[in-house]
């Protein structure tokens, strides 16, 4: 909570939903965290090995939340003797397997510098990213929950994680942004608009402070739900 | 389809009707056949060792005769781009071992008419130079610092520029926040892209690459799109200029 006062009940009330969504979907993903770290055992690990640590959790996952884009287990470099990046991610209604990410020159292409990735893996703290159109994996415009997975030395295994369409986002909040009414609208973690009632508000634009007159912070991650 | 042109049998726009149902000749679809899987082996679309469709599969994906599949397979197995084993496990896989990168560029560009190149310039040059503008209306420090990271190192060659273009590219088209414009943008640097990135081959041409898109990156951070799409416009202007010098000579 940033400002001091009395905040409407209603406000409150939707940023508990917000924590509440954000803290099932970590539960999850913490999930996919666990079964990969659990590959990581004695013997040098590899990727057929943690593939099919992951596969189960991911394809429960798949078929419990039909509103997931996609989910995973992306490897840090150095932890793979014979490859450098790895990604045990599978996506879309076919649950297509990814393995390797790919530019359009055909050459791997470098995922530890998105944000997805780089936050949780420097700051070892869990992340809400987006919404941005990610050209690693989906080509789509999506939100990603992701949390850093370490072996028992604190060395950084990789990060596990699962992506929401934005518009899967848009169509879960817009009836709880109703519920505050007004010019409700809900803003990310790097402050850019992400669902609105304001037809005015440009999603994907960083929200003006000066715009916001009632604000709450999310628990879960630093979203916030805001009264224009 | 409830349209009164379409009822009564009158298309309602003859030219773009012709350009679709218009008669494509057999040796046209064997090129456009083998050009579109030379480029996507030139550009890694398809990977070594990938096996491609069996000559059916494959002409029913393309909409093309099984004839027609089977030339174009064979022009490319005669240039060593494909390896095709019979039996068990058998089939046509890509072969990028003994590609010679930049001869092939040049031979795909040598086979490419002066019309096809300035049609192909000026869907990439619009795409691009679009996607520079509205970015900049996103881009903060954060996306900034990732675009600059994508620059190649000062002493890296041709190869390392080529692919570091194509990802700042896309990058750049992600940041216009529309999924549906960087699925376009990333369609055309797949297809043609590589084209684009021939001058590279030069010392000069990337150390003045390095400056503009050094300063191109400073526009986008500054949300100045105007100034974002001049440079990146010049960027392109430079390369179709070197690019066309280049088609004049191979096609002396």
């Amino acid at each position: 909570m940033t400002t001091t006062g009395h905040k409407s009940e209603e406000l409150v009330a939707c940023s508990q939903e917000v924590d509440r969504f954000l803290g099932e979907l970590l539960v999850d993903v913490r999930a996919i965290g666990a079964a990969a770290r659990a590959a990581f055992g004695d013997s040098a690990p590899t990727a057929g090995r943690l593939t099919s640590a992951v596969e189960p959790g991911v394809n429960e996952l798949m078929d419990r939340r039909d509103d997931l884009q996609g989910c995973g287990f992306v490897v840090a470099p150095g932890i793979f003797a014979d490859r450098e990046l790895f990604l045990a991610w599978w996506q879309g209604r076919p649950r297509a397997f990814l393995g390797e990410a790919r530019s359009v020159t055909g050459e791997a292409l470098d995922y530890t510098r998105q944000a997805w990735y780089r936050a949780p893996a420097t700051t070892g703290a869990e992340q809400v990213t987006g919404p941005y159109v990610d050209y690693v994996c989906t080509d789509e415009y999506v939100v990603t929950v992701t949390a850093p997975v370490a072996d028992d030395s604190g060395r950084l295994l990789g990060v596990a994680g699962a992506d929401l369409l934005a518009a899967t986002v848009e169509d879960w909040a817009l009836p709880l942004l109703r519920t505050v009414g007004g010019r409700a609208t809900l803003i990310g973690t790097t402050g850019r608009a992400v669902v609105s009632l304001d037809p005015a508000v440009r999603l994907g634009r960083a929200v003006a402070q000066s715009a916001i007159r009632e604000r709450v912070v999310c628990r879960v991650a630093p979203m916030t739900v805001a009264q224009l | 389809m409830a349209t009164g042109a379409a009822r009564s049998g009158t298309p309602a726009q003859p030219r773009a009707r012709a350009a679709v149902f218009g008669r494509i000749g057999d040796a046209s679809r064997i090129e456009q056949v083998e050009s579109r899987l030379i480029e996507a082996i030139v550009s890694g679309v398809l990977e070594d060792g990938e096996r491609l469709p069996s000559e059916p599969e494959l002409a029913s994906l393309l909409g093309v005769s099984t004839i027609t599949a089977r030339h174009a397979l064979n022009t490319l197995r005669e240039r060593g781009l494909i390896e095709t084993t019979r039996g068990r496990g058998g089939g046509s896989f890509v072969r990028r071992a003994g590609l010679d990168a930049e001869k092939m560029l040049r031979g795909q560009l040598a086979g490419l008419t002066r019309v096809d190149l300035d049609d192909r310039a000026a869907s990439y040059l619009l795409i691009v130079t679009g996607c520079a503008e509205l970015a900049a209306e996103f881009v903060d420090a954060d996306d900034a610092a990732l675009l600059r990271e994508i620059l190649p190192g000062a002493d890296e060659g041709a190869g390392a520029w080529r692919s570091a273009e194509a990802e700042l590219f896309v990058a750049i088209g992600a940041l216009t926040r529309s999924a549906r414009v960087t699925r376009q943008l990333i369609a055309v640097e797949s297809l043609f892209g590589w084209a684009f990135r021939l001058p590279y081959a030069e010392a000069d041409y990337r150390e003045e690459t390095r400056a503009r898109f050094e300063e191109l990156i400073d526009a986008l951070a500054a949300g100045d799109g105007d100034a974002a799409r001049r440079l990146m416009r010049q960027h392109l202007d430079l390369a179709i200029d070197q690019l066309l010098r280049l088609h004049a000579a191979l096609r002396k």
